[in-house]
């Protein structure tokens, strides 16, 4: 091989390489990328999730008073429990926990109650929906030390016993004309994943 | 415009080439291709001497015909490697031109995921974010009786729009609004931002009914949680905050139609409670995913 093929080849070669390292960086670059939008998507799925551990359905009202049919569910949909009351009153409120638990929230029904009495004379709902002292609307840990913890809040709530300093109460309710849930009307208690407590028509 | 047209034909290239050394078909093809030459001069060599055999008057052998052929293939397989660094060269080449198209197709790839990254951003950002409602503070407790004092922001705006004192009997305190939640497609995009608007307190001990209602609305009929500020404050702009009280006196105007335009996702009432002892304050935010919630401004 003479000089000048010698040169075009080392040329070649040189080409060759500078090709080969640009393609590995890009491709190193559009990986790190393909993760970051996996990591991402999944925040936005995380964001967008939500749980029902309750559907509620006013099944009659006269001008003072209401039947309530309340019914409970585990994360799978499946029904766990239900409950029947008459309440006094024009507007329904349904009044749920949040518990802060290892980074998340978990959610438990209290009670339900209306605008003419005061929440302490409303109807609990823990029992409603305790299985064996655990509260069936959250999915069961496979640890048991988690089950104990899950329990003993359970059994607080249930109890009016103390609750962590960052728990709270959300009583979501309807409000007159401006949002009245329907006789008839299968409604949806969503709890988000940051706590935030809605209702929602089925 | 001529470097897409650059492109256009690079692509198609390395495709071709891709197809013809990547490939079980394009395999075939090149082996076929190959081996079809290898034949056609093996045959030929070997016909070569066959017809001088014949001109000869004589004819060939199988020994002279196997010879013949292991010469024809010496001779290809002996051309081949003194084309060596040519062939080596145009592989080389070759694969420049895929590592090339490669490399382009993936500054594309880069590009298109960098926006993806972007939007996905700033959905993460509009989903996760919250905006502070009212903070309570129990002042004092006397008789069974809890005094609060409140302050009320409002429109996402970080500075006090109003505070309001009052006192009420019992100790888990409840603090009523109305919510109005956007379908996820309007906050995820920055369009609307999901609104509260406090309007009553009420206790464990105290019905709704009896509850004590805030003063909620200033002189104009403006929510005192949503009046405008002066100025823009934490990039919230006078016309932001004219379009959400616009949308809010929508909404709570016609309710159903907002609803049946996917607009609004839900709108009801919560009342958020947490015991409260002489000293204890609690924030409430709005959060951007749905609902009102309680924490503590360092918590997050």
């Amino acid at each position: 091989m003479d000089g000048k093929s010698s040169r075009g080849l080392i040329a070649l070669l040189v080409v060759f390489f500078t090709v080969a390292a640009i393609l590995l960086g890009v491709t190193v670059v559009a990986s790190f990328q393909k993760a970051e939008i996996r990591e991402l998507e999944a925040t936005v799925r995380r964001l967008g999730a939500e749980s029902v551990p309750m559907r509620f359905v006013i099944e009659e009202r006269s001008p003072d008073s209401m039947s309530v049919l309340v019914k409970f569910y585990d994360t799978a949909g499946g029904e766990v429990g239900q409950l029947e009351a008459k309440l006094p009153g024009r507007e329904l409120s349904v009044d749920v926990l949040i518990v802060p638990y290892r980074g998340a929230y978990v959610a438990f029904p209290y009670r339900i109650f209306s605008d003419s009495i005061a929440p302490k004379d409303g109807t609990a709902l823990p029992r409603a929906y305790g299985k064996g002292g655990f509260p069936a609307t959250v999915p069961l840990p496979t640890s048991e030390k988690a089950k104990a913890e899950i329990t003993s809040l359970f059994n607080a709530v249930a109890s009016g016993g103390p609750l962590p300093v960052e728990a709270f109460g959300n009583a979501v309710h309807e409000i007159g004309k401006l949002a009245a849930f329907e006789t008839g009307m299968v409604y949806r208690v969503v709890v988000r994943p940051k706590g935030g407590v809605e209702i929602v028509e089925d | 415009m001529h470097a897409e047209r650059f492109k256009t034909i690079l692509y198609a290239f390395a495709d071709a080439l891709e197809l013809l050394t990547m490939t079980p078909v394009g395999l075939a093809l090149l082996a076929g291709i190959i081996g079809s030459a290898f034949v056609l001069s093996v045959w030929n060599g070997v016909r070569e001497r066959s017809l001088a055999c014949e001109a000869a008057g004589k004819k060939l052998g199988i020994g002279e015909g196997t010879f013949v052929m292991f010469r024809e293939l010496a001779a290809i397989l002996g051309k081949i490697f003194t084309a060596g660094p040519v062939l080596l060269a145009v592989a080389l080449g070759g694969v420049a031109v895929l590592g090339v198209a490669d490399s382009l197709r993936k500054f594309d790839e880069i590009e298109a995921d960098r926006k993806r990254i972007k939007e996905l951003s700033a959905v993460v950002r509009n989903l996760d974010r919250r905006y502070r409602i009212a903070e309570l503070r129990a002042l004092a407790r006397k008789d069974g009786r809890t005094k609060l004092s409140l302050a009320f922001y409002g429109g996402g705006s970080e500075e006090v729009a109003r505070t309001q004192e009052l006192e009420i009997a019992g100790t888990d305190i409840f603090l009523d609004a109305i919510v109005c939640n956007f379908d996820y497609s309007e906050i995820e995009t920055g369009k609307r931002i999901n609104l509260a608007l406090p309007y009553r307190v009420f206790s464990d001990e105290v019905a709704q009914d009896s509850g004590i209602a805030l003063e909620l609305f200033d002189a104009k009929g403006v929510p005192y949680a949503y009046r405008r500020p002066s100025g823009e404050i934490y990039g919230i702009g006078p016309e932001d905050y004219d379009r959400r009280l616009e949308e809010l006196s929508v909404i709570m105007e016609d309710n159903d139609a907002s609803r049946q335009n996917g607009l609004v996702r839900s709108l009801y009432g919560s009342a958020v409670h947490r015991i409260m002892k002489p000293g204890d304050t609690f924030t409430v935010w709005v959060e951007q995913t749905g609902g009102l919630v309680i924490k503590d401004p360092r918590g997050f």
